[in-house]
């Protein structure tokens, strides 16, 4: 009785064991968090393709509303792979030493980089904007958003904390804000100020480079191997595939060190983002 | 056999002929309903797209055409620096947009500024891409811009492709570019919706892909799907629209199963060759929908997609159903009819059979046959009765049966064969005569009997035979009897007559005696007797001898005979040469007097005795007159006679002697 009470609570023993590794047969990827999940699926699916291709595994596209609960299921090891902004990455390494950057994107230009910049309407001096300005910003996770607007309005003098600001959602309805006179000033990527000059935005700050968004891996659930294999293979490419929708994700990918992101980092401890969990 | 493989042959002739019918209503029954529906459909996008014809009329005039928009617009493609012209798009999207975004609510999705060459100025759905060039991208900006009228109709686009409503616009009587007013499909849809909101149709467009796709900017080509009706017509990605904030969805995910389901069939990739509207029925999980394909031209008036509707059409179930209910009962009814037809074959076989035995037996046997119907013409006659007619059964058939058989000697009397009609039984008769074809008659022994359909009757069954062998024997038979009869009689007579002299003999004496005494015993009248005797007879014949004693005899007999004048009177030869005279209701007197008158006649016959004393022959006689009673018998009477007889011999012969006298 007693061996057969030891066989029992080995058996269940090892078929506890293996349960994480029948969990990690499948990658959990993350792409960046959209209000429109089916959209966010539908531009991402050639590169879980890819992904499947160069890892022969299965990867699962797991969706999320929000970058809070990205960053929630890498910690609690939800996701093994996530696609995250310059931000957002910045927040989770904090709190998370295992995330590991993989690679970085390019720009949809081929710019390995990028930049926030101001943009009011006009021929308007910077100096003749009201003071508290009323300023137009994407996103709390954006880097464009408050964390770089908070900033660039420094150069101009001016603090963010108590001018009348917004978010919008996107760069070109921050962009289309200041356009429509709804606001002084916008806190954009340096590439949509260029597609909103046509409607006299004008670039009157704008930040040093910034790294752009970038592929980290969890290394509690993904092994050091298996990121190794997808740095190089996918490096290998070069480009991505043709289906890729140009709007949400870049064409290249160069590799990512944790350093790229470090005057991020420090620029974050110095300026908080109000209600972002750090 | 034959008429088997006929009938079946007959059968699934009707039946296919049936079943083709049938077909052919249901298909003319669908095809009428795939039309209506075709052109109700046709009639709503012509209404739907009128709508926004209407709309973007009525906006163009009251919101476009505004003097500091028009100025706003005129400086830009007047002024040569770039950045003014940027700044001035920026303040008439600025002016504009507050009317855009009505615009929008109102469902017109696009508000786009195009300068006089054709480039784009402003698109409000896409403000920050600007100054690209619309040749050969948008026909209608060139047409508007370069005949200065307004065009209608759809066209593709470098990013939405809907129906636009292009006006050229002017500025102090300077042509200074147009506008669009455009509604995209996603618009027609949610009108047409409305109007067939009880309908549940389904909507998608698909696009022709040679004519919109280089079009496309290369960025939004992966927002298309080729459709599985054929590589060359593509979908818009639903979420594009959501890029532009449009609601709703461009791929129904029914139509696109639907489409699925055509992208197999021969007939729609043949319908889409030719690039017109068409209609197509289609089951799909059970449920029949009509599926319609609205061409949909371009303003060069190419081919630039189809406008693709399904609808539910409960209407195909029901005429399923009633066709295949209908073809059900046809084939139902066939095959009933097939049953029918095949028992009735085989009933028939049967009785084929059993007339071709009917008529085997009918004719094996010696007797004639025949059927007559009620007014005895005659429907069936069996060979033997033909050959004793001496015809040809079919001659016989249809003639009165009373022309040919009927009672002798009574042409005005009834036909034997309507008896049994009239008794409703068996009628037999023997005394019938039938007629030969030679003319001549023979005699037939017959029995009819009444056939009956149910309670009708419906003729008779008549056999008859031949008597003519039997009927002559028959009167053979009765001549032979006759003459029996004849000799009987005679025999009679002899055993009752006396040999020689023809008179009753002793016999017969007894035997009327016996009677007429009882019947003097009943009636209580007299009876006489006289008892005779010839006068020494013995002497006679010794002398003349026997043979003249003979005719002695038979000379007295007929004397007596005659003497008797009642027929009642019985005389006899009572033995040798005596006589004995029976004379019944005759008192002795009346007696006496016949006795007296026999003497008296043989006296005057005189014949002559030699060895009598008188020379003549003569006669003694004994009378016995008794009135019978109970205690006697005729015993006494002949006691009585022949006692007296005896006296009058004893007296002398040649008298007579009764009670009273000597």
């Amino acid at each position: 009785m007693i061996k057969r009470l030891l066989l029992f609570f080995v058996v269940t023993a090892l078929l506890a064991a293996a349960q994480p590794c029948a969990a990690s047969a499948t990658l959990r990827f993350a792409p960046q968090p959209t209000l429109s999940l089916s959209l966010t699926e539908h531009s991402f699916r050639p590169f879980v393709q890819l992904l499947e291709d160069i890892l022969q595994r299965p990867v699962e596209l797991v969706l999320k509303r929000g970058y809070a609960e990205i960053i929630a299921a890498l910690k609690n090891d939800q996701i093994d792979l996530a696609y995250l902004g310059p931000l957002p990455y910045v927040i989770a390494s904090d709190s998370d030493p295992d995330l590991e950057p993989l690679l970085r994107f390019t720009e949809p230009e081929g710019s390995a980089s990028y930049r926030c910049v101001l943009v009011v309407f006009g021929d308007t001096p910077a100096t003749d904007l009201p003071n508290p300005s009323r300023v137009a910003l994407t996103q709390p996770y954006s880097t464009c958003g408050y964390f770089m607007a908070s900033q660039l309005l420094q150069q101009i003098g001016q603090k963010l904390d108590v001018c009348d600001y917004s978010y919008i959602g996107s760069h070109d309805g921050a962009a289309l804000e200041v356009v429509r006179g709804h606001a002084d000033l916008a806190s954009i990527k340096d590439s949509v100020a260029t597609d909103y000059a046509k409607l006299g935005l004008r670039v009157i700050a704008q930040s040093e480079s910034l790294p752009g968004f970038l592929l980290v891996g969890n290394r509690r659930t993904l092994d050091k191997a298996g990121c190794s294999q997808l740095r190089q293979q996918l490096l290998k490419r070069q480009a991505l595939p043709e289906g890729e929708p140009l709007q949400l994700i870049g064409r290249s990918l160069i590799t990512a060190k944790a350093d790229d992101y470090k005057v991020l980092r420090q620029q974050l401890h110095r300026q908080p983002v109000p209600g972002l969990c750090q | 056999m034959k008429d088997r493989v006929i009938t079946l042959g007959l059968f699934t002739l009707l039946l296919l002929l049936c079943l083709g019918l049938i077909y052919s209503r249901h298909q003319s029954l669908l095809n009428d309903q795939l039309q209506q529906r075709l052109r109700s459909q046709q009639a709503v996008i012509s209404c739907a797209s009128g709508t926004y014809q209407l709309l973007a009329q009525t906006l163009f005039e009251e919101v476009v055409q505004q003097e500091d928009i028009l100025s706003l617009i005129h400086d830009m493609v007047t002024t040569e620096e770039a950045e003014r012209r940027n700044l001035l798009r920026g303040w008439l999207f600025r002016k504009l947009d507050p009317l855009y975004q009505r615009v929008r609510q109102q469902r017109i999705r696009q508000l786009h500024f195009h300068y006089p060459d054709g480039r784009s100025l402003l698109r409000f759905h896409a403000p920050q891409l600007a100054d690209d060039s619309l040749d050969g991208v948008r026909p209608s900006v060139l047409l508007a811009n370069r005949q200065l009228r307004a065009v209608h109709g759809y066209e593709s686009g470098r990013i939405f492709h809907g129906f636009r409503h292009v006006y050229p616009l002017f500025y102090a009587d300077q042509h200074i570019g147009s506008v669009e007013l455009s509604t995209s499909f996603l618009q027609i849809q949610q009108e047409m919706h409305q109007l067939t909101e009880n309908q549940q149709t389904r909507l998608a467009f698909v696009l022709y892909k040679p004519e919109m796709w280089d079009k496309l900017f290369p960025s939004l080509q992966p927002y298309y799907q080729t459709t599985p009706l054929s590589s060359d017509y593509v979908v818009e990605f639903e979420q594009l629209s959501s890029i532009a904030c449009d609601k709703g969805s461009l791929t129904d995910p029914l139509v696109w199963r639907l489409l699925e389901r055509l992208g197999d069939q021969a007939s729609a990739q043949g319908h889409l060759k030719q690039q017109r509207n068409f209609i197509l029925p289609l089951w799909q999980n059970g449920q029949p929908f009509s599926v319609a394909f609205h061409a949909i031209q371009n303003t060069l008036g190419k081919h630039a997609g189809y406008i693709v509707a399904a609808t539910p059409e409960p209407f195909f179930s029901q005429l399923r159903i009633d066709s295949i209910t209908t073809a059900g009962l046809a084939s139902l009814l066939l095959l009933m009819a097939l049953l029918l037809r095949l028992r009735f074959l085989a009933g028939r076989r049967q009785q084929q059979r059993s007339s071709q035995l009917l008529q085997m037996v009918s004719d094996s046997i010696a007797c004639g046959l025949f059927t007559a119907d009620p007014e005895c013409r005659i429907s069936y006659v069996n060979e033997t009765a033909a050959q004793l007619l001496g015809q040809e059964p079919a001659q016989l058939i249809g003639r009165n049966a009373h022309e040919i058989f009927h009672f002798p000697n009574e042409s005005d009397r009834q036909c034997f064969c309507d008896i049994p009609l009239q008794k409703n039984g068996i009628a037999r008769s023997d005394t019938i005569l039938a007629l030969h074809s030679r003319g001549h008659r023979f005699p037939v022994e017959m029995i009819c009997s009444p056939l009956h359909d149910g309670n009708k009757q419906i003729g008779t069954s008549n056999v008859f035979l031949d008597i003519s062998t039997r009927r002559r024997q028959e009167q053979q038979l009765l001549a032979t009897q006759q003459q029996l009869e004849q000799a009987n009689r005679e025999l009679q007579l002899l055993a009752r007559r006396d040999g020689l002299t023809g008179i009753a003999n002793r016999r017969s004496f007894d035997e009327a005696l016996d009677s007429l005494w009882r019947q003097a015993a009943r009636n209580q009248s007299p009876l006489s007797l006289l008892m005779i005797d010839i006068d020494h007879f013995k002497a006679y014949n010794d002398r003349l001898g026997h043979p003249q004693g003979d005719l002695c005899l038979q000379e007295v007999a007929r004397l007596l005979q005659q003497s008797c004048l009642r027929p009642a009177d019985l005389v006899c030869r009572y033995g040798g040469e005596e006589f004995a005279i029976l004379l019944p209701d005759t008192s002795e007197i009346n007696a006496l007097q016949v006795a007296r008158r026999i003497q008296q006649q043989l006296r005057q016959s005189a014949l002559p005795h030699p060895t009598s004393p008188s020379g003549h022959l003569s006669l003694s006689i004994g009378l016995c007159c008794l009135v019978p009673q109970s205690q006697q018998s005729w015993q006494e009477l002949i006691t009585g006679a022949d006692h007296r007889l005896y006296r009058a011999k004893a007296a002398g012969r040649d008298r007579v002697c009764a009670s009273d006298t000597p």
